[in-house]
């Protein structure tokens, strides 16, 4: 093993000052996409172990995050999300665009009526809402929100086109915003006003 | 800028991807506009609620654990003397498997249809779901009635012919399935070769057309997906999930009403001619 260590000390070095930081965001966006530590732990070391391999693919000087959240993706994709694939074009044409303004805008506040609502809004509740996303939305989600990558970084990590990546952040926003608004109904937080 | 062109440039403006000037007009705007500013600042509040809420839940993981697992197997690379070793040589995944089939040729075909997608969907030959309606009828008479479609004589010469017309090839043998038949039809002036394949108690339907004959709806480019670096529309109508894939000049639509089939099987794996 030292043998081993001493041949390739570069190319070794060179992975774990630039590959290895990343680790702790690709947990983290694992943990949002499979859901479970277990599963998070297998795809985070599956992730590095495949960026090492192939390292040499990788250009120094671009953009090593992104490069190791493609690897994560991909493998996520073809391997862990769940074989039979909610379809993505159901069920969601029917949340208007400004549904929680629209609901938000009727509650007698003194305050903002969001600030209201979102004081009482548990981490949970969140945890759960991002959960509940189907895979396709909740990948963008999580890209965006939790990583903060442009809409072009998220295009070419998932390898979609950029007014895809858009449309899905999109609606997955809308229906977070239902989600959440369901739960502060759910919990009493606020009335329902929809009825 | 109206109500209108300010919403809608409303998550660019947020997730500042939106331009400078755009930027400029929209603040503009809702410093005249109440409504507005008020969808603003509510959408601002959840994105800033969701990337908090986000950020503060991660438990604290194994990390030190896990880094030192990877670091174990890093060191077993080395080694393997193979670091640029492919991961062939290792058990490779069921799931894994068809991308290792299919191979090159999708992913040559992946990058066609890129580079042919905008001049193709632009094209409005046929602008209408009609062609692909009597596809999915053809899917369940085939389903009711797969005796009608086994071993007819039809099925060679027909492959021959789209072989030929289409510079094209199904592949014959698809894991437990077998290709029952085909035959050629037209749909409104659209001539297409239709093959059946069938396993114990499953059938898939699988419909080749010339692509510069259609244009997909526009509803389905909302269902891209890429899967093991393949592109194609995964869409579900009316109980029949139909995926839509295009290899060179050929538009292979793959019918099933059970989620469970591996359409990606069914995607040819034969580089074009």
């Amino acid at each position: 093993m030292p043998e081993s260590q001493t041949r390739q000390p570069a190319r070794r070095k060179q992975f774990e000052a630039e590959a290895l930081p990343h680790m702790d965001a690709l947990y983290r966006t694992g943990l949002r996409m499979t859901k479970n530590q277990s599963d998070a732990e297998d795809l985070v070391q599956e992730t590095m172990v495949k960026a090492y391999r192939f390292w040499d693919k990788f250009e120094p000087g671009s953009n090593c995050r992104a490069w190791l959240f493609k690897i994560m993706t991909n493998i996520f994709i073809n391997e862990y999300r769940s074989k039979s694939r909610t379809p993505v074009s159901v069920d969601l044409d029917d949340i208007d665009d400004n549904f929680l303004y629209g609901q938000l805008a009727t509650v007698p506040s003194d305050r903002n009526p969001e600030e209201e609502l979102f004081a009482k809004i548990f981490d949970d509740d969140v945890k759960k809402a991002i959960e509940e996303l189907p895979d396709d939305f909740r990948l963008v989600v999580v890209l965006s929100f939790l990583e903060g990558f442009s809409y072009q970084e998220i295009a070419d990590i998932v390898n979609l086109q950029l007014g895809t990546v858009k449309s899905r952040l999109h609606r997955g926003r809308k229906l977070l915003q239902k989600k959440l608004y369901d739960y502060a109904v759910k919990n009493g937080y606020i009335k329902d006003l929809t009825t | 800028m109206n109500c209108q062109e300010a919403l809608s440039l409303l998550y660019d403006v947020i997730d500042k991807e939106a331009s400078e000037i755009d930027t400029r007009q929209v603040e503009e705007h809702l410093r005249n506009c109440r409504d507005c500013s008020g969808v603003y600042r509510l959408e601002r509040s959840v994105n800033e609620l969701l990337q908090e809420k986000l950020k503060s839940q991660q438990s604290t993981p194994r990390l030190d654990s896990l880094k030192a697992k990877l670091l174990n197997e890093l060191d077993q690379i080395d080694c393997a003397d193979q670091p640029e070793e492919s991961p062939k040589k290792k058990p490779v995944e069921t799931a894994a498997q068809p991308a290792l089939r299919l191979g090159r040729a999708l992913a040559i075909a992946a990058s066609v249809i890129v580079v042919i997608g905008a001049a193709w969907l632009g094209n409005s030959i046929l602008t209408d779901h009609a062609a692909f309606l009597p596809l999915e009828e053809a899917h369940w008479a085939a389903q009711d009635n797969l005796d009608l479609y086994r071993n007819q004589v039809v099925t060679s010469l027909t492959r021959l012919d789209t072989r030929q017309s289409l510079a094209y090839d199904v592949a014959e043998d698809i894991n437990s399935f077998t290709l029952v038949g085909g035959q050629s039809e037209t749909v409104d002036d659209v001539p297409l070769t239709h093959f059946v394949y069938h396993n114990e108690n499953r059938v898939v339907s699988v419909f080749v057309i010339d692509a510069a004959m259609v244009t997909l709806p526009a509803d389905l480019l909302e269902t891209l997906v890429t899967r093991h670096g393949i592109q194609f529309y995964d869409h579900n109508c009316r109980g029949c999930r139909l995926v839509y894939h295009q290899v060179g000049n050929a538009l292979v639509v793959t019918a099933t009403t059970h989620r469970d089939i591996e359409l990606l099987d069914f995607v040819p794996d034969r580089t074009p001619v």
